[in-house]
């Protein structure tokens, strides 16, 4: 064992049995799954195509948003406080993303061929969903690189460290612009279900609002990620790092509640909040839980200490998962007769997959060093 | 340090987010040759609600019955994986009337555009076709079809999209669509698509007052193969107002631009703000000795 791991780090918690657990369970059913057919381990159906396995990835990838956004700021805006919190961000990003790839292959019917996205002349440039399905695998790749000094340097593997470090502007730059584009891809593939989706939510500017979403949904969850890492590692927290990703948090999270109620306004389809029944609730709900009360939070005082942060956070990633769940399932309508609930295969093999994506978080923050800065001068 | 961080609005809001709201427009006219495709017209007037469409469709594509509870009778309520083609019947306000149901083969078919991988085409000469050696099963295709026709094989491994091919492989044949030929009152008919709006406008010039005066598929959703002509309200049918701009406008006009437009903003946004950031003289960072 290198000197550098204190006893800590060396005694296995029994949270990581539970969720090892889980994770075996997922690993079964997703194969489970795969060899037995759709029919057989889901409620989808002809009336509900989607449900809660692409609701998951639509709603996981504006998360997973925390690897570009916080790269971003810290490479391009030169933030040195960001940057000290960028390894659990980037690892954030990346589980984020491989979980999104492994539970779109469990819902895809025909997953024998899912490489055919990538054969050129099979490529719809008019399709927004290939333009995700690409930049996902290729933006996945590049998280792996971003991610992989992290894991290297505990074996001091020198010369891929210093390549991936030498280009890291380039890495980065590339993975930031991958994300902006299937960000926003991701609301234009509802552009062209107008005739489906709940007017509540349907609107031209969907591909603005999900980027919006995942930029203050980003380095929300990155101030979410970093804060509970620092508390569980026995590490400080920066006071004025959490100051300012509230500030820009708010910014921005006013900017996407001006836009949603604007765009609401402008279509005069404000009536609807009231009318609709069960969706002027789940609108209620989006707005309230993910923009109003995340706001109030973070403008009071105790929203500008980390823990306000933190709580914001939470609050805005829960009104995140209620917007994109509705807008990939629950909004697109259906003949009345129809119903849909997950089937328990559909539920527990996504949880599995999040428990893995938990449990490999936490490896590597318990075996390997993603505060460099900060542990450096915690143990000076 | 605020300098700074009023950069990244402005960068941010001006070079990405901005160039995002480009001004919904209709795209340009597709490469269909819309009046010498092959096309369908369907007289709900003169339909009697045999079902001989149905059945010659499963017959020729040899789909398997969806029997009632007593066992006897082929009875699908819906469109599905076995039934491409279906009669239903509407019945309301003392008014009724049969509907058949079908892919439309729209001009501008919005599973076209949504299929990531090209296995739905629309062929030149009309068709709107499937290729299961593409397709991933992803499903857009029947989210993003605003006749909800295509449907899914749900019970297989392996699933695929089914969906009425328009007798593709009969027309190479010489054939008509089965369901055309299978027809015993004349209430569908196959051809030019010209050709059959010029008889379906016809039909309601010589017989004003029986048929609402307005051929659908026409213009709807920028055109559809399938044309209907009836007595009653198109909607009343389940048949969509759509409007006259074609469905994925929006989405096609789109799909070429945003790409380029976020990179070039994007590119623009990140140097600029690497420009102005490291001019402030801010400590440089992702160089960092880490051991
Ligand atoms: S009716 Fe639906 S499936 Fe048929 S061509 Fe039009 S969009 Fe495609
Ligand atoms: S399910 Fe198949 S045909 Fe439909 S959009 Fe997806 S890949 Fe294309």
């Amino acid at each position: 064992m290198p000197p550098k791991v204190s006893k800590r780090k060396l005694s296995i918690p029994y949270s990581f049995y539970v969720l090892g657990a889980l994770t075996a369970l997922g690993v079964v059913l997703s194969i489970y799954r795969l060899a037995m057919g759709l029919e057989a381990t889901t409620n989808l159906s002809d009336h509900y195509p989607w449900g809660l396995w692409i609701g998951l990835d639509v709603f996981l990838i504006p998360v997973a948003g925390a690897a570009f956004t916080v790269s971003a700021i810290s490479h391009f805006w030169n933030r040195e406080d960001y940057h000290r919190i960028l390894r659990p961000a980037v690892f954030t990003g990346l589980l984020g993303y491989v979980s999104v790839a492994v539970i779109l292959i469990l819902d895809l019917g025909r997953w024998h061929q899912f490489y055919n996205i990538l054969i050129p002349n099979y490529i719809n440039l008019h399709s927004f969903l290939e333009e995700v399905a690409l930049s996902v695998t290729l933006y996945t790749m590049i998280l792996i690189l971003e991610a992989a000094p992290t894991l290297l340097e505990r074996w001091n593997l020198r010369l891929p460290i210093h390549f991936i470090e030498r280009n890291i502007l380039l890495i980065a730059g590339v993975g930031i612009l991958i994300s902006t584009v299937h960000q926003s891809s991701l609301g234009s593939m509802f552009l062209l279900v107008k005739h489906r989706l709940h007017p509540l939510w349907w609107t031209p500017i969907l591909p603005l609002l999900f980027l919006l979403q995942a930029l203050f949904g980003g380095v929300a969850t990155a101030g979410v990620v970093v804060k509970l890492t620092l508390d569980k590692l026995g590490l400080p927290l920066d006071a004025g790092l959490f100051r300012k990703i509230n500030k820009l948090v708010s910014i921005l999270l006013a900017l996407y509640l001006i836009l949603r109620l604007g765009d609401l306004a402008v279509t005069g389809e404000l009536g609807l909040l009231f009318g609709a029944g069960g969706y002027s609730l789940l609108a209620w709900g989006d707005l309230l839980i993910g923009c109003a009360i995340p706001l109030l939070i973070l403008l009071s005082r105790f929203g500008k200490r980390a823990e306000g942060v933190f709580w914001a956070g939470i609050w805005i990633v829960l009104g995140i998962f209620i917007n994109r769940v509705t807008i990939s399932w629950i909004g697109l309508s259906a003949p009345p007769w129809a119903t849909y609930v997950p089937h328990p295969v559909e539920v527990l093999s996504s949880l599995g997959i999040l428990a893995g994506a938990v449990l490999a978080y936490l490896i590597v923050a318990r075996f390997f060093n993603l505060f460099p800065e900060i542990e450096h001068a915690h143990h000076q | 340090m605020s300098l700074s961080r009023r950069s990244f609005i402005k960068l941010a809001g001006l070079g990405t987010v901005g160039t995002l709201l480009c001004p919904p427009v209709a795209l340009a006219a597709g490469g269909v040759d819309a009046a010498n495709g092959v096309a369908m017209l369907y007289d709900a007037t003169k339909c009697i609600g045999c079902k001989a469409c149905q059945n010659a469709c499963k017959d020729w594509n040899r789909n398997p019955p969806e029997l009632d509870p007593s066992g006897l009778y082929d009875a699908p309520l819906e469109l599905s994986a076995d039934t491409w083609t279906l009669i239903q019947l509407y019945e309301g306000n003392g008014e009724r009337s049969f509907v058949k149901l079908q892919c439309m083969h729209c001009l501008y078919p919005a599973c076209v555009s949504a299929c990531p991988v090209k296995a739905l085409q629309k062929s030149p000469d009309g068709p709107v076709t499937y290729d299961p050696k593409r397709c991933i099963g992803c499903r857009y295709c029947m989210v993003a079809c605003p006749f909800r026709v295509p449907r899914f094989k749900w019970d297989a491994v392996l699933s695929v999209v089914t969906k009425c091919t328009f007798c593709k492989d009969r027309l190479v044949k010489k054939l008509g669509p089965a369901c055309v030929e299978a027809c015993p009152a004349g209430a569908l008919a196959w051809g030019k698509r010209g050709a059959l709006l010029a008889e379906a406008h016809q039909r309601l010039s010589e017989n004003p007052g029986q048929y609402v005066n307005y051929v659908y598929g026409e213009h709807d959703g920028g055109g559809t193969s399938v044309l209907y002509l009836s007595s009653v309200p198109f909607e009343k049918l389940g048949l969509p107002d759509l409007g006259h701009e074609p469905v994925p406008a929006l989405n096609d006009f789109l799909a070429p631009i945003i790409l380029p437009t976020i990179f070039i903003g994007g590119v623009l946004t990140l140097i600029s703000a690497r420009f102005l950031s490291g001019r402030r003289g801010s400590a440089a960072v992702g160089h960092k000795k880490e051991h």
